[in-house]
Formats: C-alpha cells, sequence, structure tokens
C-alpha cells in the first residue's frame, strides 16, 4: 500500500492546481465562500470520478504494461514534474506530466503503445482547440439569449452569479471524470480495481481542493476576473463542455489547456490586442516541456531505484 | 430565489433613497424661489435645517445600501458600478446643500435684474436632475431608454453653461458692488455645478449601460 502513497500525493497536487479552474472566478471575485466552493468541487469531482471516470482509467492502462514498481516511479516523477511546474509558477497540465512518465516506463520495458499515444496528442492538441471553439459556440449562443431576455441588472446578476455555480459544478464534475485516470490509471488492474481506482482518485483530489486550493483559486481568479462575469460564465462552461467531451471520449486532458483555450477565444472576441502573447509562448512552452520533464523524472527514479 | 428575494431588498431602498433625494430637491427648490423672493429670513433657514435632515437621511440610507452591496447582493462588477452611480447622485443632493448654506452665510441679496435669470437656471437645474432619475431607474429597469435620458441630460447642462454666462455678463454690465458682483458670479459658478453632477452622472450610467450591452 506504500505504493499508493506517490498517486496520493499526485491527485492531491492535481485536486490543489486543477480545481482552480473550476470556481476560481467565483471564489476570488466573492461571490462564493471558499469553503463552499471546495466542498462543490470535492462532491463532484467524486461524483464524476465514479460515474464516467472508469474510461480514462483504459486509455491511460493501455499506454504500457506497468508492474507496482514502475506505477509508483510513474506518480512520483508527475507528481514532481507538476509541483516544479508549479513552483516555477507555470500553467501546469497534469495529464500530460503523468503520459510523460509513463512514456518513460514504456522507454525502459521497450513497450510503447503507439496508437494509444497518437489519440492521447490529438487530445492534447485537440484540448485547448476544443476550449477556443466551445467559447465561440458559447458566447454567441448565451449573448443571443442575454439579449433577447433584456434582463435588469439584479437578475441579470443572479443569473450569471447562479450560471457561474452550476458551471463550476459541472466542470468539477468533468475534473473528476477525466483526471481520476492521471492518478490512479497506474494502480487499475495492478494495486486496485477499478472501482477502488476511481474512488482513491477522486477521493485525493477532493482532498487536494479542500485542503491547498485557496491560493490556486485566488491566482486564477485574479486572471481571469479581468474578464467581465459574462465572459467568465462561458469560458468557464465552455471548459466543462470540452473536458467532459474528453472524459467520454476516454482520454485523460487538462483542464487548464481548456480553459487557456477559452480565455483565448474571449481575447479574439475581444480584440487581438487584449492577448498577452508574451504569457501564451510561456504557456506554449509549458504544455511541451511537460511531459518531457515527466518522462525525465521517470527516468531517473527508475535509475535511482533499480 | 434566495439572491432574487436579497436583490429585491437592496432595490427597495435605493428607491427609498430616491424618494429621500427627490424630497432634498424638492425642498431645495422651494428654498431658492424663497430666498430669491424674500431673502434670508427664518422661514429660508427653516427650509436650509429641512434639506440637512434630508440630506442625513439620504446618507443613513446610502450606507445601508453599501452595507447590502458588499454583503454579495451583486456581482462585484455591478456593485462597484452601482456605488460608484449612487456616489455621483449624491454630490448633486450635497451639492444643493451646499448652494443653500452658501446664501446663508454670505447674506446674499440678489439684484432684481437677475432674479428670473436664477430662477430660470434653477428649474433647468431640477429638470435635468429629473431625467437623472428617471435615467438611474430605467437603467436599473429594461435599459429601453437611458441613451435617450442622457442626451437630455446633456442638453440641459448645455443650456445652463449657456445661462451661466449671460447672468454673469449681465452681473458684469450692471452697476453693482463690486465685491457683491464676485459673491454673485460665485453663486451663480455653484448653481451650475447642480448641472455638472448630473452631467457626471450620466457620464456613469452612461458606462454602466455600455457595459451591460456586453
Amino acid at each position: 500500500m506504500f505504493r499508493l502513497v506517490s498517486g496520493f500525493f499526485l491527485g492531491w497536487a492535481l485536486g490543489a492546481n486543477d480545481s482552480a479552474n473550476t470556481f476560481g472566478t467565483a471564489v476570488s471575485s466573492r461571490m462564493l465562500r471558499f469553503s463552499t466552493a471546495a466542498v462543490l468541487t470535492a462532491f463532484f469531482v467524486i461524483v464524476g470520478a465514479f460515474m464516467q471516470g472508469h474510461e480514462g482509467l483504459k486509455t491511460l492502462g493501455g499506454l504500457t504494461a506497468l508492474t507496482l514498481q514502475s506505477a509508483f516511479i510513474s506518480s512520483l516523477a508527475a507528481a514532481c514534474t507538476v509541483t516544479l511546474m508549479t513552483i516555477f509558477k507555470l500553467p501546469i497540465s497534469t495529464s500530460q506530466a503523468v503520459v510523460g512518465a509513463i512514456l518513460g516506463i514504456g522507454m525502459l520495458q521497450g513497450n510503447v503503445n503507439t496508437a494509444g499515444l497518437t489519440k492521447v496528442i490529438i487530445c492534447w492538441i485537440g484540448t485547448p482547440i476544443g476550449g477556443f471553439l466551445a467559447t465561440l459556440i458559447l458566447y454567441y449562443l448565451f449573448l443571443h439569449v442575454f439579449r433577447s431576455m433584456r434582463l435588469d441588472i439584479f437578475t441579470c446578476d443572479t443569473f450569471l452569479r447562479t450560471g457561474l455555480i452550476v458551471a463550476g459544478c459541472y466542470g468539477a464534475y468533468a475534473l473528476g471524470a477525466n483526471n481520476v485516470a492521471n492518478i490512479t490509471g497506474v494502480y487499475a488492474g495492478t494495486l486496485l480495481s477499478t472501482k477502488q481506482a476511481v474512488l482513491f482518485g477522486g477521493l485525493s483530489i477532493a482532498l487536494g481542493a479542500l485542503t491547498f486550493s485557496r491560493n490556486v483559486m485566488f491566482t486564477v481568479g485574479k486572471s481571469i476576473v479581468k474578464l467581465d462575469a459574462f465572459s467568465s460564465f462561458v469560458t468557464v462552461t465552455a471548459h466543462s463542455v470540452t473536458v467532459h467531451f474528453y472524459a467520454i471520449v476516454g482520454v485523460p486532458v487538462s483542464t487548464s489547456q481548456a480553459i487557456v483555450g477559452a480565455v483565448l477565444a474571449i481575447g479574439v472576441l475581444k480584440g487581438i490586442q487584449t492577448i498577452n502573447f508574451i504569457k501564451l509562448t510561456e504557456i506554449f512552452f509549458a504544455w511541451i516541456l511537460t511531459p518531457v520533464i515527466g518522462l525525465l523524472f521517470c527516468l531517473i527514479f527508475s535509475f535511482l531505484l533499480n | 430565489m434566495f439572491f432574487l428575494r436579497r436583490n429585491k431588498i437592496l432595490l427597495e431602498k435605493i428607491h427609498d433613497y430616491f424618494e429621500v433625494c427627490n424630497d432634498g430637491m424638492s425642498v431645495f427648490n422651494k428654498a431658492l424661489h424663497h430666498f430669491v423672493q424674500a431673502g434670508n429670513d427664518s422661514d429660508f433657514e427653516a427650509q436650509i435645517a429641512r434639506s440637512l435632515e434630508l440630506e442625513s437621511a439620504a446618507d443613513a440610507i446610502l450606507h445601508k445600501i453599501e452595507k447590502s452591496l458588499y454583503r454579495k447582493s451583486l456581482l462585484p462588477e455591478s456593485r462597484e458600478d452601482l456605488m460608484s452611480l449612487l456616489e455621483r447622485y449624491d454630490d448633486i443632493i450635497d451639492c444643493t446643500n451646499h448652494i443653500l448654506r452658501y446664501l446663508n452665510t454670505r447674506n446674499i441679496s440678489v439684484p432684481g435684474i437677475i432674479k428670473d435669470d436664477i430662477r430660470e437656471m434653477v428649474k433647468m437645474s431640477l429638470l435635468c436632475y429629473d431625467q437623472v432619475r428617471c435615467a438611474v431607474e430605467d437603467l436599473l429597469g429594461k435599459r429601453k431608454n437611458v441613451m435617450t435620458f442622457v442626451r437630455t441630460i446633456n442638453d440641459y447642462e448645455a443650456r445652463c453653461d449657456d445661462l451661466q454666462a449671460a447672468i454673469i455678463k449681465k452681473i458684469f454690465l450692471n452697476d453693482i458692488d463690486k465685491c457683491d458682483k464676485i459673491i454673485l458670479t460665485d453663486l451663480i459658478n455653484i448653481i451650475t455645478k447642480l448641472t455638472d453632477h448630473c452631467e457626471d452622472a450620466a457620464d456613469c450610467i452612461t458606462l454602466i449601460n455600455v457595459k451591460r450591452v456586453v
């Protein structure tokens, strides 16, 4: 059971970081208490993991065959990658860190499922694009609805506030459904059964959200709050739809990538000059580096432990 | 439903605030007309006292509104917008008290040649204020005629500026004591501030409305 510690560490780190993508805007703008947001995130992450988390487990588990030792190493490598990227304040993708680490194991074993890997890489490219397109569609759809309703300020605010909470809950559900595979994908079928794997992953993500997501929520929220309430609502909804879509497909993807794609779409809609291209380049390089660092950590830990 | 109920309470408070402000404007109108007609007498002082009372009452409601707003009644952006608008609205009410106090402390005697002009100016300022009130009420409702009200406010402000220039010219063309000329010019400038504050409120209303168009 000691080998599960690295998985739990990874789940906790993911919960602390990625739950910010769902309620960051609502919490940092004081529309919702942190405690309420954390409890809602924790609850819906577990529900999402239980309801639809098994599909991702199959995909990730199928990338390569893992022993208990290699599962422990890959989780530890991914957790260290996530932590390192967080220290450098770079937007992280836990999915990429995990896949990079699993690939490291696969390379050492000479057993990499290239077909599965292609599917994962296509989805990585597709995630920000999906977030971008979903935002464009939802923006115009909601805009039409809002304009036709001609709501007064008070009703409009109530509508947006409720919408942000619902979209956040949906985002947490999608996070659990999609990202639980990142945590326990490597243990499924070895140390844990599928049901145990989704429960373990869901709980560790929920614990991360409950205990350590406050600061990240504020960080993400402050960068997103520059958007108006309506745009925030659209981006959170679009991000949730995108992540949920990939949960159904069965590929673990990054919620950060989805939200970055969604925010970029708002930038395009509001005017290209509003986009911070330096930050965008940094994010792009972080996405390329994450699986590479995950792989390198995995090789180093394998060397040290064997 | 909980948020809707909370917002309904807030809206009621805002309407209460407008009611008190309207009463204040009405007292100001009566007091100024009385002053122009009868000068600085005990009735005028009583009206000043009533005006100050209403200003305090308006301030008290405004504080309650502020507290409600910061108890998460609205989204933060709307909260800031609404507070900023109400503060500008409050500047109009404060300005009326400032005018009445100015008249009371300077013990001014308004010359007959500008009495009608001052009455006209006050009338225009009150009409301008009415448009601000209508614009705010429309802004908090369906926002159908906000920009029409704003245009009328700007129109009144421009007309008031023209009248201000004309009155000051009249003061300096006539045989009035030099010291009185300065005091009267100050008075006209202060009265003109009423429409300036209305224009500030109109700018704020325009900004909020543009934001809400999405």
